[in-house]
């Protein structure tokens, strides 16, 4: 007797996510390892070219600029060489869609998951293989390069991959089932690499690869004070080199040297880094910290106009040489300034983290009021069909605060920096130039940001839970989820403390496979409840298009408890209704639908069930605490939709 | 991990005991492509005596049922203990690798008739 009734024969058809892959694997067109010189080469059309030329003479003035495109035009040549007939055709039939409601982000390091048998890079790609695949869309694998501090923000080799971590042909295995975003942390390199080492050598090629200065109090402090800064360290490290003391521009570390894009020089070799980057595999590349590229005395040294041409040259360079591979910024600051990434809509990142998004969610569920996160949700501004955000609600890093200054009030920041310290969590301080010192993120992971005191046991935790994870899966974007909250982390204090009491280190605890799997084999245990809920979600909202980033967003006032989207499809059709319910007691509320004539019930994705529409258009909900619907008019699941487990 | 292979008509049984890892899930992986370069191509797994198994041994299953498939082929499991079977469900693996309480079970459902 078969112990599974569910039994089939794997053909198409099967929702067995394994079984779609089975007889064609959707393996990625890889590069050439080798140019072919020989193949037809690139023309760059003119349109392009005289774009380029502009905004490098912006950056360098008319001469530096025409020798810079010079050298950038080989650069893109090298590049096309190295493409197959099978990237060109693809390239060809690219309609320029990159994101859908099929895509969901994993952020992990290359080494969160372990064993001891196993390179981590391999260790992860079995375990995404197995755990995650056709349901995750897109690893971003932090950065896996060789580096000497800041868990791996401080790169000292961009080409290479970590030994400890595995290869390049690891990564590349990893794209035979995911696509991948890799990180571009081009704001700043190790002191340890081989660039800076050149510099202090007094190499006459790296002489300019960074600001220097002869004296340390080369920077009044009126130019200092104007100088917007995420740390507060001192903003020139002091370095000894063969001609003597030079003091070098460290926006975030001693150990993390500013990169001076004021040097044409720099500036190409990064968009040819960029280029490799492309021919590994990246299918995203995620700008770090990109707000502080370009130095100008007497400004705040971020968002300049010259900052915004690097990023457009990068984006061009893409189009010309990658059309499908697209950059993501990642630019913690105030969500007005977060938004001017976007460019026009068409000349700079494609996507940007919505990095006001976690901080007012756990404002929603902590206060149990979604009005404040309704308004910002309501006044949210999409450039154009293919630029939108990336819904995270945690990362590697902490909850930002910087995305909700001037939405939530400094008293309601407060409230969530109290609560994180009740929780046993940390909130790190920014320098505010004036010398004085502000909030900067939260340092905590979202499993116990949420955590309430009065707390029953998991069983409400875990409802909570899921239903902020609900919100960033039913709001316009791309949702993103860091691998911790797959199985709702809690805060590693142990690892704050046991090596130099990093707090962010207080969500970066290594997870051991054979205790993940553990844990999954317990239909009880936190972590497979939270991992069968949220795939679930995530398996329903592939199939909707409602949820697809282009699709329409109306966002609705039905009660401070409840936090409620209106989605139409991009291609019309009857709209979806994606509520949440944001606090701990049941409510009863009226939803006033737009359904099509002659429909009389709406069925919920997410449980299954039917609600009936009256006559007056209206549906009438109880919803549970913490519940969350998907509301359509629809005869039943999807095709390839689960039944809610 | 301790591997035995036997042969019972068309069918090939695997007894696994202990735990399929990433440490002996490569050498179980090798002689299972060698079974299915052969031409035997209906597998059985029966994991009664496994009590860990994780994604490198998973993937085993995987591959030798893509294997399997190619050539016509079919791939059954056999005997899991609550634990793996979790794991087998959780991963979905249940709805593509037919699972079954016992070795019987598993042969009969093979469609193939053993010795």
């Amino acid at each position: 007797m078969a112990i599974f009734e569910e039994k089939t024969d794997g053909s198409t058809g099967d929702s067995g996510f394994l079984a779609m892959d089975m007889d064609s694997p959707s393996e990625l067109a890889a590069y050439r390892l080798e140019p072919d010189y020989g193949a037809a080469p690139l023309v760059v059309p003119e349109g392009s070219r005289r774009r380029i030329l502009d905004r490098l003479e912006l950056l360098y003035g008319e001469e530096a600029a025409a020798s810079a495109w010079a050298d950038l035009e080989r650069i893109l040549r090298v590049h096309h060489a190295h493409k197959t007939p099978e990237i060109l055709a693809a390239e060809a039939e690219f309609t320029g869609e990159r994101f859908t409601e099929k895509d969901v982000i994993l952020i992990t390091y290359g080494d969160l998951i372990s064993n001891d048998s196993l390179p981590p890079l391999q260790t992860l790609a079995n375990f995404a293989d197995v755990f995650f695949r056709d349901l995750i869309s897109t690893i971003h694998i932090l950065p896996f390069y060789p580096y000497s501090s800041d868990r791996g923000f401080s790169v000292t080799s961009y080409t290479e991959v970590d030994p400890n971590l595995g290869t390049w042909r690891d990564v590349t295995n990893l794209r035979k089932s995911f696509r991948l975003m890799f990180d571009g942390v081009f704001n700043h390199i190790s002191s340890q690499s081989e660039w800076f080492r050149n510099f202090l050598a007094g190499d006459e090629e790296y002489k300019d690869y960074f600001i220097s200065f002869s004296s340390g109090g080369a920077i009044d402090n009126d130019h200092l004070e104007l100088i917007l800064r995420p740390r507060t360290s001192s903003l020139l490290s002091e370095y000894q080199t063969l001609e003597g003391p030079r003091f070098v521009w460290t926006t975030f570390s001693r150990d993390q040297v500013d990169i001076n894009f004021r040097n044409p020089k720099v500036l190409l070799r990064i968009l040819d880094i960029l280029l490799f980057y492309v021919r590994q595999g990246a299918d995203l590349i995620r700008l770090d910290a990109i707000t502080y590229l370009w130095y100008e005395l007497g400004t705040s040294c971020a968002h300049l106009e010259e900052t915004h041409a690097c990023i457009q040259l990068m984006r061009d360079v893409l189009d010309i040489g990658a059309p499908e591979t697209a950059l993501i910024t990642e630019t913690n600051v105030p969500h007005r300034d977060n938004i001017s990434y976007f460019g026009d809509g068409s000349n700079e990142a494609q996507m940007v983290y919505n990095f006001a998004l976690p901080s007012l969610v756990l404002h929603t569920f902590l206060s149990g009021d979604a009005s404040v996160l309704t308004k910002w949700a309501a006044g949210l501004e999409y450039p154009s069909d293919t630029t939108t955000f990336f819904n995270f609600l945690d990362s590697h890093d902490g909850i930002s605060l910087m995305g909700c200054r001037g939405i939530l009030s400094e008293e309601q920041i407060e409230v969530l920096c109290e609560a994180a310290r009740a929780n046993d969590g940390f909130v790190s301080m920014k320098t505010n130039g004036t010398g004085g010192e502000s909030p900067y993120e939260l340092n905590i992971t979202w499993y116990s940001a949420l955590c309430d005191r009065e707390d029953r046991g998991d069983d409400v935790r875990i409802d909570r839970f899921v239903a902020s994870r609900a919100i960033a899966l039913a709001l316009r974007g791309v949702p993103g989820i860091y691998l911790p909250s797959l199985i709702g982390s809690e805060n590693d204090l142990e690892g704050v403390y046991k090596e130099r009491g990093e707090k962010r280190d207080i969500n970066r605890a290594e997870l051991r496979e054979e205790e993940l799997i553990r844990l999954f084999s317990d239909p009880t245990s936190r972590s497979c409840r939270i991992y069968r809920r949220l795939f679930h979600l995530f398996k329903v909202r592939q199939n909707l298009e409602a949820f697809h980033p282009a699709s329409g967003q109306r966002l609705l006032e039905l009660s401070p408890g409840v936090f409620a989207l209106e989605r139409t499809p991009r291609g019309g059709g009857a709209p979806l209704y994606a509520l949440t319910s944001v606090v701990g007691e049941r409510q009863q509320i009226e939803l006033p639908v737009r359904a099509p004539e002659g429909v009389k019930s709406l069925y919920d994705h997410v449980s299954g069930g039917r609600f009936e529409v009256s006559a007056s258009g209206a549906v009438a909900l109880g919803l549970e605490p913490y519940q969350m619907l998907w509301l359509e008019a629809s005869d039943g699941p999807t095709p390839s939709e689960e039944s809610p487990s | 991990m301790k591997a035995t292979f036997e042969k019972n008509g068309p069918l090939d049984v695997i007894t696994l005991e202990g735990r399929l890892d990433a440490s002996s899930a490569p050498k179980l992986r090798e002689k299972l492509d060698e079974i299915l370069d052969a031409g035997r191509v209906h597998l059985i797994f029966d994991l009664k005596g496994v009590d860990f198994v994780d994604s490198s041994g998973l993937s085993v299953f995987v591959n030798a049922l893509q294997g399997a498939r190619r050539a016509g082929g079919e791939v059954s499991i056999a005997s899991p203990t609550s634990e793996v079977q979790s794991v087998l469900q959780l991963t979905r693996l249940h709805k593509i690798l037919p699972i079954h309480e016992d070795r019987a079970g598993a042969e009969a459902s093979m469609g193939v008739l053993a010795a």
